[in-house]
């Protein structure tokens, strides 16, 4: 009997590959997840959620010998094929990251663009190019043209730095105290709070796979559940209508449909 | 009946109910005081070199998904957190007494864009399609200079999106997913574009949206919400939660009562804990549309833009969150019918102005934006310009609000009373709005209110004579 929370992914994670081998999560890994909308498709295809609009977040972190940092590189794509032209939104980051609990952005630089879903070209006027810099309470955005400057409070983490940080948090064991998480580095997430969660297993490629895990509470989101396999790789992330969902590279993209 | 004076609108005087019904058909000139001139205003950092006459300001519409008057802390809710929507109503004035045009997605959205009610346009439910004759505020607008750009949620179905605006970002069905998106493409167009020409940028959120999917017909609540540290931090339940009264066919079957399968409401099982916990997640969603329209207005004002944009902020339909004993949508008590609807633009209009008095409409929209463009509307407006109410002028107002649903439903609210029918049901409801606010007493089958439901009949049948049914439009099946 799998956790509650697992119940809509279990049949799609029974058709993936369990990643295999040792994993180090203060060392170098990349990540790949397949971005799902939850429920957006039900009232056309009656699935629980979409196969088609999916989207894509590649997570790669590079130790930074020395500086008590590390570097996450960030790759995310959202796409959704509405009835309109549709678009994907293609955003990258590069950002430094200290080796702490929650993985407390440091610094980044940050760029998005729309593109065309029909062919990748790119959507007129939507590039934009910004940087961040951390400092005592305080966030300062700097892009073409101007600074912002975004009040935060500690500890500080990204929804993106979280899923490093996970990987690193004792099992069972979550942080007690409060902290902010600046979604996407701009998005401002006051009162949040991580708490473990028991231990379960589901099936993955035939195998029995244990898993472990945190919920996330706060402001301005929807309770997020993370799980992670016994060697500590982040397999699965979701709120209410967003799923992350590890990607093994095998698995056709349209898979369940 | 008298006329309710608004907060900047000390004296008025009441006109006569074909006077009323006339100055809703012809829009703004009928009422407003003096002609329309477009408003005067200096350029934000980025120069405009607008060809002749006065510059014409930008119209930023952040528009979202399913929020009621009721859950923003400028409006006094305790139980949510919206800090970047009670700084844009402190920077500018709230309407307190705004009501939808029809509360469901596509029509209401119709009319936000056309001008006109649900019977007119034809989106009588969600997924009709709209006559194809009528203009739309964005073909209406770039056709007169303007730059027409969408990111995120239209629609209106059948208006193909792109004869009316540029899309930066296109429709989405899920907020926590998406809405981000939409708003950093419409914050790249911002910064990135050149024309000289105004704009009128509209971003179209989801969120508050998805608590539809959550708990809809598909979704799957818990029995009992699954984290034992929030307990303590659900909302209670509403006032109106439990309440027996008298509905009309349609009106029960909406809500969480039209999606349950199988004759079985979705929420009939659901557990108190279950309802407050649901009303506890709608706010988490509130919280989390906050903070994109937040980063939006920031990115407004990043452009340089923003000393020449009137920023219009408003919502599609509420969400019954517990009143009434249903989730969702599609009938026309308060919690779904009134909406948040602000006006911003710092140091060109007032800020921090609370209107609680004047009765306005979603229909507004088109000649409001059109009277601040400095262009004359599409024909045959429903609603009325908020501009000389958002100067604080004297002005003569309307006196009732009238809302569609679901192609039978009716509702008729003035000043004092909400009066609600559905055709061939022979269930009215009237309410006193003054002191039953929460709307658990019909008084529709009181003697002693009968002049008062009549004359809410006949201002309803004198309204809808001065409409002009689409015949296009679907009728109730079996019709």
């Amino acid at each position: 009997m799998s956790h509650w929370s697992l119940d809509l992914y279990l049949e799609y994670l029974s058709g993936l590959s369990p990643p295999e081998g040792s994993f180090e999560a203060e060392g170098a890994w990349e990540h790949v997840y397949d971005v799902f909308p939850i429920y957006a498709d039900l009232h056309l295809t009656g699935q629980a959620w979409s196969r088609q609009h999916k989207g894509m977040l590649r997570l790669k972190r590079t130790p930074l010998p020395g500086e008590e940092a590390f570097r996450l590189e960030v790759e995310s794509e959202v796409t959704f094929l509405g009835w309109l032209p549709t678009r994907t939104q293609r955003t990258t980051a590069s950002v430094k990251c200290a080796d702490d609990r929650l993985a407390t952005p440091l610094s980044w630089e940050l760029e998005s663009v729309a593109l065309s879903a029909e062919d990748g070209s790119p959507v007129a006027l939507s590039h934009m190019r910004e940087s961040g810099v951390r400092e005592d309470g305080a966030v300062e955005l700097v892009f073409e043209g101007g600074r912002r400057t975004l009040e935060v409070s500690s500890p500080l983490t990204s929804n993106w730095s979280l899923f490093d940080a996970v990987q690193r948090l004792p099992r069972g064991e979550a942080p007690g105290a409060e902290f902010e998480m600046l979604e996407d580095l701009r998005l401002r997430r006051a009162h949040q709070r991580l708490t473990a969660e028991d231990r379960t297993e589901v099936t993955m490629g035939g195998k029995s796979v244990p898993l472990y895990g945190f919920r996330q509470i706060g402001e301005g989101i929807s309770p997020t559940h993370y799980w992670l396999d016994e060697q500590g790789r982040l397999l699965l992330a979701f709120g209410k209508m967003r799923a992350y969902i590890w990607h093994d590279g095998v698995t056709a993209s349209t898979q369940g449909d | 009946m008298a006329m309710r004076a608004g907060k900047r609108t000390p004296e008025t005087k009441k006109l006569t109910r074909r006077q009323l019904l006339q100055a809703g058909a012809v829009g703004a000139a009928g009422l407003a005081a003096g002609a329309i001139t477009p408003v005067s205003m200096p350029s934000g950092s980025r120069s405009r070199s607008a060809s002749s006459g006065p510059q014409r300001p930008n119209i930023l519409f952040i528009n979202v998904d399913q929020l009621g008057m009721e859950p923003i802390g400028a409006h006094g809710c305790t139980d949510v957190n919206t800090p970047n929507i009670d700084r844009l109503a402190g920077e500018g004035t709230t309407f307190r007494e705004s009501h939808c045009a029809d509360p469901i997605c596509c029509p209401t959205r119709a009319s936000w864009f056309t001008g006109r009610m649900s019977c007119e346009h034809a989106v009588v439910y969600n997924n009709t399609p709209i006559r194809k004759d009528l203009p739309d505020l964005g073909r209406w607008l770039r056709d007169r200079g303007y730059e027409a750009v969408h990111s995120g949620k239209w629609h209106v179905p059948g208006r193909s999106l792109p004869n009316s605006f540029d899309i930066v970002y296109g429709e989405h069905w899920d907020g926590e997913y998406a809405d981000e998106s939409v708003v950093r493409a419409a914050e790249a167009y911002l910064r990135n574009r050149t024309s000289s020409d105004p704009f009128f940028l509209v971003v179209g959120l989801l969120q508050p949206h998805d608590c539809c999917y959550w708990a809809g017909p598909y979704g799957k609540p818990p029995a009992n919400q699954p984290y034992p540290e929030i307990m303590d931090k659900l909302p209670a339940l509403p006032p109106n939660f439990n309440y027996e009264m008298a509905e009309a066919q349609l009106a029960k079957q909406q809500g969480s009562h039209r999606i349950g399968v199988k004759g079985k409401s979705v929420t009939e099982d659901w557990s108190e804990e279950t309802w407050r916990y649901y009303i506890w997640s709608y706010h988490r969603d509130v919280e989390m549309v906050d903070a994109v329209v937040g980063h939006m207005l920031e990115a407004l004002e990043d452009s340089g833009c923003a000393d020449n944009t009137i920023v219009i902020f408003g919502s599609d339909h509420g969400e019954g969150h517990g009143r009434h004993h249903r989730i969702l949508k599609e009938y026309l008590y308060d919690e779904i019918v009134k909406v948040p609807l602000i006006y911003s633009c710092p140091g060109r209009l007032p800020e921090n102005q609370q209107d609680t008095g004047h009765l306005v409409s979603g229909v507004d929209l088109v000649p409001t934006v059109c009277d601040f463009a400095g262009i004359e509307p599409p024909p045959d407006q429903r609603g009325r310009s908020l501009r000389p109410l958002l100067a604080g002028n004297r002005t003569e107002w309307r006196e009732f609000v009238a809302a569609e649903c679901f192609i039978a439903g009716r509702m008729i609210r003035t000043p004092q009373f909400k009066y609600i029918t559905y055709k061939g049901d022979p269930v009215e409801q009237l309410f006193d709005m003054k002191n039953d606010p929460w709307e658990v007493e019909n008084l529709a089958t009181e003697s002693r209110h009968s002049s008062v439901i009549e004359d809410h009949r006949k201002l309803l049948a004198e309204w809808e004579a001065t409409l002009k049914p689409a015949p296009e439009a679907p009728g109730l099946p079996g019709e």
